[in-house]
Order: C-alpha cells, then structure tokens, then sequence
C-alpha cells in the first residue's frame, strides 16, 4: 500500500441523490432546450452542473473507501458551466495530496466516459487548496498527457479502481 | 533526512539517461481490502519529483505512528523506475558523513569492536585533486598524482584516523589480468561455438554502464565482462587478502573508496560484494572526489600546501602494494590497451580511427604479412555513442529486443540480410572488445569530480566560441577543465598514447617512465602471489596458470561477479504520468 | 486587408481510423498522404490531381501503444512513426521503385502498392515519444519524447541509423521538433514552456545555441517559414508567436497571434501567394482551423510582420479538437491542408480565392 497523504480525513455527509438518479438523468429531459449550444446534433441535451456533479461524486477516493463527496473534495458548486466549455475544480484533502493528479484523472476519465463529446472539460485544483496546484493543473489538463496516462496498464488499473 | 552538502544534483554529469522520480517503494492494493487490512499495511517513502521526502505512516489504523521509510541501495538497484545514477536518497546511505560517523564511533585500537579504517583512492580522482591545486595557485608549479597521494595519505592518517591509504592503480593491475585472462576464455569458447560466454566483451569497470544493461538492455549482459572492477577487486585485496594478512576478519575492517562516480556507491552496494557470513562488504562506504574535498574543508585541509613526506622516494615508505602503477591507454582505466598490447606482437601493426569524436575510437591490430586482422577494438565514452555500440552489437550478434514493432522488424531484417549480405555504416565489422564508460571523456570526467574552480569558464577562451553565447562558454569550460584533469592524470604516469604511431607498438604497453616495467614486474608478481594465497594455490608463475577446479572456483569467486536483468515492474498508483 | 479573399473548402472526408487521429503528413514526392492514430495504424490515401483521394493501405505498426507522430523522410521513400511505447519505426515499401524511379510523380496512376515494411527500429526513449522529424536533407531524424530528450539520428544507407546526440536540455516534456527548411538548424518545444534551437558543434555534439522564452504554456507544435527567417509556434497560452531571425544564431519575437480560444496544438506553415512570406495554418482545442497570410509590414520602419487571417473554419472536426494541420509540399498542390482530430477522421481542405 502507499503511503497515506492524510490518514484522518474529515468526512462529509452527502447529497441524496442516488446512483439510480444517476443513470436516468441521462434521459431525462427531453423538454428543456433553450440552451445556447451547438448545433449539429439534434438530440442534444442540455446538462447543468447539478448532472456533472452526479458523475463525479461516487468516485473513490485512491487512499480512503470513501468517495470524493463525502471528503468534499468535489461539490456541485465547484463545477462551472459555460456553454460546452465545463470547469471541474477540487479540493485536495490535504494541501500536499501526493494522490491528487490521480483523483483529477479520475474526475477526467469519469467525464470522458460519460459526457457527450461537445463538452471541453477543465480539471482545476481549488486555487490555494494544493503546494504544486500550478503544475498539476498542467498536467491534469494535456490531452496527451492524459492520454498515455491511460495506456499504461498499471495506472489505468488504480483509475478504475477508483471509478468503481 | 540530511544531504550530503557535496551534491548538487542539477549539474552532475555521471547521468546515463534522464531520471524519474523513484516509484520503488509503491505497491499497488485493491481499494476493498485495503479498508480491512490497513493494519498490515506495509511502510513506504515516496520523494516527489522536486527531490522532497514524504514520510509515510505505517498505515496500522489504530497507532497511526508515523515511521522514517527508507529505501536502501539494494532496493534500487532491483529496480527499474529511475535509471539515473545520482539519485539523492541512496548517496545519503554512502556519504562523507556516514564516514565521519563510522570513524567518530569506532572505539580504539585493541579495544573490543575496533575496525581498522582502510580508504583507497582512485588515481582519477587524484587528478581531479591535482588539476584543482594546481590551477589555482597560478604561479606554482604543477603537483604531480603522487604528491597529490602523499597529501590526501596525510590527512586521511593525522586528520580522520584513518590506518592505511591506497591508491586503487594495483587492484586495476588486477582487474587487467583478469580481463585479459576472461577475454582469453570468451575467445576460446567463442571459437568453439560455446554459447555461454561471448565475443565482443565490453567493458564492465563503469557501474553506469552497467545498471543501464541491466534495466534497459538486458540483451547486452551476456557480453559485459565478468570481471570485478578494481574498486571492487580492490575490497576483495582488503577484507580477504590483507585482512588474512593483519588476522582481522573482513567484518573488522572499514574500507571507504574515493571514487570519481556516483555509481560506485551503487556497484559497492551490490549483492555480489557482500559477505553473508560476516555481514559486510567488500568496500562499505564509497564518496566522491568532491565528498572528499568537502572533508578536507570542513576540516580545514588545504592541499595545496606540501607535507614533509611528498618528495621523499616512494619505496621509502612501506606500503603492501604497489603504488600510481601506470596503465597506458585511457584514463579510464586502458581496458582496451590491455588487450591491444597482449595481442601485439612483431608481427601486428596498431591502426586507430575515429568515429566522429574522440569518445569513440576503433583500435585494429593487423597482421602486417597476412593482412589479417589480429584484434578488432572500440573505446566508446558517452551515452549517444554507447547507444550505437548497443545497435551495433546487437545487430552483429543477432541479439536483440523483442518490444514494440520488433517482431516485424526481424522479418525485414532477415530479408535485407540475405539481399545485402549486411554491409553497415558503423564499421563493417563485429568487434572483439569496446572499452565502453557512461560518461562523455570518461572517468576523469565522471559526476563524482570536482568542479572547475570559480572563474576558470570565464578564463577559457576557444578560437571556436567567438559566436557563441555565455551558456556555451561554459559548456567549453567543463570540456577544458576535462582536458586539464587529464593532462592531471597522466603528468606522472606514463604518457597517454592515444593514437600510438605504428613503429610503436613494440613497446606499446611500456612507453612509459623509466622504472615502468620494473614496477609492473614487481606488481605481476605480486598479483600472482595473491592469486596463489586466496585460490589455496601452489606453483602458480603467471596470472593465467589454469588451477585445480577449486582453484578456478575461487578465482570466479574473488575476482569475477554477475550482472541480472532487472525486470521492469511498474506498479500503479504512483506511476509518473 | 485581403482578410476574406479566400476560404478553406472540404474536398475530402476520410474515416477509417478507429480511435483518436493525432498526426497527419503528405508525402514531398508522391501523391500520398498518411495519418497516425491511437488505434496504433498509419493509414495511407492517395489522391489524383482532380482531388480523389483513396484509402491505399493501413499499415499495422506493431507498436504497442499509439501512434503519436507521422514524418515523410524528403525522399518520400520511407517515413517513420513514433509512439507512445517509446520506440519509433522506420517503413519502406516492400518493392520499392523497382523500374527506376523517376515516373512516379507524374504517373500518378501507377502508385505502387507494395507492403509496409518496419526496415527500422529505433529505441532509446525511455517514455512515450512525441514526435520525429526528418532534416530538409534526409541527413538526420530527430524525436522527442516525455523523457525530457531530444535525439538525433543520423540516417545511414540501408535504413541503418546512428544515434549523433542525446539533447537532454529540457526541464520537462518534450512535444515537438522541427527542422529549418535549408540548414541544419533542429527546434524543440517543450511543456516547460521553451523552444530551443540546436546546430552541430562540427568537433562535438549538437548544442542549443538559443532559447526562445515567452510562451505562457505547454509549446505544442513548431512550423519554420518556407524562407527560412522565421519560426512559428504554438502553445497552451492561445497564442501563436512569429521568431524571427535577426541574426545568424539569434532569433527574437516579432509578433503574437490570437485566435483560437483552446490549445493550439498544430501550425503548418506553406509558400501561399506571391509576394507574402506564406500562408500559417493553425488549429487546435477550439475546434478551429485558421489560416493567416504573413507579409513584410508595409511600414519599412516596422520589423513587426503583418498577419492577415484570411481563411478559417469552426467546428472542422464536428465538436472535436483538431490534432495536427499540414500543408501539401508537393508543386501544383500548395493549396490542400490535411487536418486530423480526435474523431478519428482525416479531412482534406482546398483554401480557394473567393471569386
């Protein structure tokens, strides 16, 4: 096992919707499209914070079998929304979280996997909220990067554990 | 956890590819067990790419005591995350301060639990030394290596206590014969289609060299010479031959090398130089030049004044070795003139030729009737140049990586083979040896040495660097420095023969000052005399005498090692991506 | 301002790739143009002279991961790959130009269609490599990887290689390398934000002569202008910056461009109209494809160039980013761009004089 970045996290209740929310919010709204997007599909759905929130909450953290919502390092209110252009940011549990490029590559995975391709992901560390933020942010947002990251075995492996 | 105040680790150039962080220590758990075994969980160290520590709880839930992780030599050198040599956390393990440590505890002579502390001195890093003293007294004259030995022999003795100084020129005696010894064997079998040992044989003395075969280019290890290095032939003379001779066990003696690599640390800590029964190494500790400078600092030291017994004659003080014994050929250590002046003869005419610089030189040794070629050689210094020796080996043994796109590649190159019956750019020929060193110059130029001194860039001034800017000057500068340290190396040593003439290749292993070959008489008779003593031999006359299978046994076991593929595992959550 | 004078026109839609298209190339002597993929294939199409372009061959790298990067050597005889696992390959054709050369060019019919062979390969990098480059001659191949180096390979006759210099200048990630069009000259650009020029110390090794500083993030991708003057690059920060040089060895900014709104991950920099210093296409994470008429300033006081964006496309590749541009090198084709993205589909654009 590594070793534990922050061996006493502080732990926070949750939101009640459920995973089953979850999977039917994909086809939930058929109605409301007033949206300001693209144009070239026309089944297109709109998606607010709220649903990326969805996504992202249930993953687990690599270090503690708790997930990134109930240590409050994702939230609804940190994930922006302009357009296709979605900001994700998170907060380290602790401000050296050697896990962190781990827990953004999930978040991104998770979004590559479940967002309609139109959407632009950003994966931010909370300003302030880790020592290296500058550089993960780098490094959380280079396609290439991240996408060797996923062609390796080994990482690929601990990603899934986490999107379990 | 304490640096060593010697190291800076941004400029060493004793690299042999770029470093990652350490992924050592990193196992990789299911996320579900992991909640009900943290109690078992293990303690590990991480150091993050700035260098930094992060120490690591044990992970036991309920204690939550956090533990100093410690990753020793052995774990690295069992591991393919970091292919660098310098790599922070093990030079902590081998540094000056360890020394110092050891010494400070070591109770008194004849007490209970005395060591004797040996240190042995490589001659490049007394040219590192002798090349610093004497820039910077601008007026003085040149100090020669032995001068240069006297002084540090000094220091070591009224300064850190230390019992006995070497220097490390008669273990590379050894080592030489040996080489010439397995060369003869690999030969021999070779001829008789004996797959086990092979031709070319390349070099092994360079520790860089070696962990990169053993992580990146396991299809090398079959042709690096076996032989011990004479760092390491030298622990072998210390803890089993002069320790037999003093009566102490090997465990009873200290044996600190000043080497100018940080690799060296890494090539002592290995498996095959520890003794089980006495759980101790062949040599303990290793520093580098510039650690061993720090010493001398922090104490105060100041080489460049003379001590009494510097021009006293040599024979004058008693020494059980030999000393400077001179080796012509390279300063790394003239693996490659070795075999040149044993496969000389009359009969043989030397021609050299350079590959683009001279970090890689091919050495031809040609029946001067026959047109035959006798001996076909290489001296290759550098990581590019070591790359085309590992294509060019590879390509001509037919040994090669099965990565990648290789399995279509060997279909091509069967083709081509048959088509074009293998002409190559590199040298049309398969060569019998290459003297390959990790770094660029060599060992003179190893990571280990001293800087130039303050200023010395600046005081360089190259017809060739006119245009170019301030970065480059000092890029000339080191490359300048490097010519002095050599220059250093060989100011008492016989002349380098870099290029010998071919009218001199009679007298090529002995172009050298006037007691030359007197010396090297007394030092084979002595290696022969020590080979007698640790092999349980008797009536041998030369290096090479077959002995009994006991005998040879114990040759292997003194004077030769093993290399291992390190099987490259890489576990997941820490992964560099 | 010409800035509407032309405009990019698709003639040609080319799926086939089964995963992310990184990399596009045309090949400088035949009418051939080949596309690398995550899906570990390099797809060749060749077109005619009316702008039909076929699939002729997917050829099966055996890399083990993707294929990153694509280059022609100037010949056009062999190109190389270099992928993620690390190594790059070198491919000829099976039975190349048996009757002599020569025809190819014109005969565009008689394509040859022998097998792809790995004549090849070259390893060394220790992670995933980035991206190769051929040198204007053919002399030397350089690549780049996240192992921090750039190498250079010297090219020997009988797809032999030798490794001249190991460039371990870079602090971090290495993205791209680009040869100067007529010397010798090698520039890499690097996630730690610097673009470094190297030539040949003729007694030693290569060494970086000069360091371009300036860009706010990770320089994706390099383009020098067919003169030979300038160097364009293209980064993270949304800009595209114009090097020039003002000296034999000394290269200095002269100009910033803005408009993309994503990465930029590709700038591809061709002759274009008589009398300009060529036409810069860029593209990036934005989805955009644009192409920019770079002119001396009209101003003689001024060394500033002047940029004209005369031609550009939004959402080229549907709402996907766009990988790599590239301008036809061949005569009498100057006017064709290939585009690459991540969906998987390789689109060449004709940029047409608006009548």
């Amino acid at each position: 096992m590594p070793e534990i970045y922050n061996a006493n996290p502080t732990i926070f209740a949750t939101s009640k919707t459920s995973k089953l929310a979850l999977a039917a919010s994909k086809s939930l709204w058929p109605d409301d499209s007033n949206d300001t997007l693209d144009n070239e599909n026309d089944e297109e759905e709109p998606i607010d914070a709220d649903e990326i929130f969805e996504h992202i909450r249930s993953i687990n953290d690599p270090e503690h079998p708790l997930t990134l919502e109930q240590l409050a390092v994702v939230s609804a209110k940190q994930i922006y929304m302009n357009g296709n252009n979605v900001l994700v940011e998170f907060t380290p549990t602790v401000p050296h979280c050697g896990q962190s490029s781990l827990i953004g590559l999930s978040i991104r995975v998770r979004l590559m996997r479940t967002l309609p391709q139109r959407f632009k992901v950003d994966i931010r560390v909370k300003p302030g909220s880790h020592t290296d933020g500058p550089s993960l942010n780098k490094q959380l947002n280079d396609k290439e990067r991240v996408a060797a990251a996923l062609e390796n075995p080994a990482l690929l492996g601990v990603v899934e554990e986490c999107l379990k | 956890m304490a640096f060593s105040g010697a190291l800076t680790l941004t400029d060493l150039n004793d690299f042999i590819t770029p470093s990652q962080a350490c992924i050592k220590p990193v196992e990789q758990t299911n996320k579900p067990q992991e909640v009900e075994n943290r109690g078992d969980a293990s303690t590990e160290i991480r150091i993050d790419s700035a260098g930094s520590y992060y120490e690591v709880s044990s992970g036991a839930s309920s204690s939550r005591k956090l533990e100093v992780a410690q990753i020793s030599l052995n774990d690295c050198l069992a591991c393919s995350g970091c292919i660098t040599s310098a790599e922070s956390v093990l030079i902590t393990m081998q540094s000056h301060e360890e020394v110092m440590g050891v010494l400070s505890a070591n109770p008194p002579k004849e007490k209970e639990g005395h060591r004797v502390p040996v240190i042995s001195i490589s001659p490049q890093s007394l040219a590192s030394f002798a090349a610093n003293v004497s820039s910077s007294s601008a007026t003085g004259p040149s100090v020669t290596l032995r001068q240069m030995l006297s002084r540090i022999r000094a220091f070591c003795t009224e300064e850190l206590g230390f019992e006995h100084v070497y220097d490390t020129t008669f273990a590379r005696h050894i080592s030489l014969l040996e080489h010439v010894q397995e060369f003869r064997e690999r030969k021999g079998a070779s001829r008789l289609n004996e797959g086990a040992a092979r031709l070319p044989m390349l070099a092994s003395a360079c520790p860089g060299w070696v962990c990169y075969a053993e992580k990146t280019h396991a299809e090398m290890l079959p042709f690096i010479s076996r032989t011990k290095s004479p760092q390491q032939v030298m622990g072998t003379l210390v803890k089993s031959w002069l320790g037999h001779k003093w009566g102490k066990n090997p465990d009873e003696i200290y044996h600190v090398t000043v080497m100018p690599c940080y690799d060296k640390k890494l090539e002592a800590s290995r498996s095959d130089f520890y003794n089980d029964v006495y759980s101790t190494r062949d040599v303990d500790c290793v520093i580098t030049t510039s650690e061993l400078e720090l010493l001398m600092r922090e104490r105060g030291w100041d080489l460049s004044l003379p001590v009494p017994s510097e021009n006293m004659r040599p024979e004058s003080h008693s020494c059980e070795f030999p000393e400077l014994l001179g080796h012509p050929g390279s300063s790394s250590g003239s693996y490659l003139s070795s075999l040149v002046s044993e496969f000389s003869s009359s009969e043989t005419e030397l021609s050299t030729k350079t590959i683009r610089s001279s970090d890689y030189e091919e050495y031809t040794l040609t029946n001067k009737r026959t047109n035959e070629v006798v001996f076909r050689g290489a001296r290759c210094y550098g990581f590019r140049n070591l790359q085309n020796v590992v294509r060019k080996v590879g390509r001509d043994a037919g040994v090669g990586t099965s990565r990648g796109a290789a399995g279509r590649l060997a279909n091509v190159r069967a083709k081509r083979g048959a088509k074009a019956g293998g002409t190559d750019a590199v040298g049309s020929s398969s060569y019998d040896y290459v003297e390959v060193m990790a770094c660029p110059s060599g060992c003179v130029n190893g990571g280990g040495q001293l800087k130039p001194p303050l200023g010395f860039a600046s005081g360089v001034t190259s017809s060739e660097s006119s245009t170019i800017s301030d970065d480059n000057a000092a890029r000339w500068g080191n490359k300048e420095w490097t010519k002095r340290v050599e220059q250093a190396y060989w100011h008492d040593l016989p002349t380098p023969p870099p290029s010998p003439t071919p009218t001199d290749t009679d007298q090529f292993p002995t172009t050298s000052i006037s007691d030359g070959k007197t010396s090297h008489l007394l030092a084979d008779k002595l290696a022969v005399q020590i080979l007698s003593d640790l092999c349980e031999q008797q009536g041998i006359i030369y290096w090479s005498d077959t002995m009994g299978e006991n005998g040879e046994g114990l040759r292997k076991k003194f004077f030769r090692t093993e290399y291992r593929a390190v099987e490259s595992e890489v576990l997941g959550i820490q992964v560099k991506w | 301002m010409a800035a509407s004078a032309y405009t990019l026109r698709q003639i040609a839609d080319l799926p086939g790739h089964e995963d992310r298209a990184w990399n596009v190339a045309w090949n400088p002597t035949r009418p051939l143009l080949a596309s690398c993929s995550a899906d570990k294939t390099v797809r060749l199409y060749h077109y005619t002279a009316e702008g039909i372009f076929e699939n002729v061959s997917s050829v099966s790298t055996g890399h083990a991961k993707t294929v990153r990067s694509v280059a022609w050597a100037p010949s056009g005889k062999t190109f190389a790959t270099g992928s993620f696992d690390s190594n790059i390959a070198v491919w000829e054709q099976e039975a190349p130009f048996e009757d002599g050369d020569g025809g190819m060019d014109v005969d565009e019919g008689q394509e040859p269609r022998g097998e792809w062979e790995c004549a090849s390969l070259l390893e060394g990098h220790e992670t995933e490599c980035k991206c190769v480059a051929y040198s204007s001659t053919g002399t030397f191949l350089a690549s780049c990887s996240r192992d921090k180096t750039v190498w250079i390979w010297e090219v020997k006759p009988d797809a032999e290689f030798e490794c001249t210099s190991v460039l371990m200048t870079h602090s971090q990630d290495v993205k791209c390398v680009a040869w100067h069009p007529t010397e010798e000259i090698l520039a890499s650009g690097s996630y730690d934000e610097k673009i470094y020029l190297y030539v040949e110390d003729p007694m030693d090794d290569w060494y970086e002569f000069t360091t371009l500083t300036g860009h706010e993030g990770t320089v994706w991708s390099l383009a020098f202008s067919p003169c030979g003057n300038y160097l364009a690059s293209s980064s993270d920060d949304l800009t595209i910056r114009l090097w020039q040089r003002v000296d034999k060895s000394r290269w200095e900014l002269n100009t910033t461009l803005k408009g993309h709104d994503r990465s930029i991950y590709s700038v591809s920099w061709t002759k274009g109209a008589d009398g300009s210093l060529g036409w810069l296409a860029s593209a990036g994470g934005d989805g955009k494809i644009n192409v920019w008429e770079l002119r001396r300033n009209t101003d003689e006081r001024k060394t500033s160039l002047e940029a004209a964006l005369i031609a550009s496309v939004g959402d080229a590749h549907g709402v996907c980013d766009v990988n790599s541009v590239s301008w036809c090198p061949r005569e009498g084709f100057g006017n064709l761009l290939a585009s690459v993205g991540d969906d998987a589909i390789l689109r060449v654009w004709k940029i047409e004089r608006l009548s």
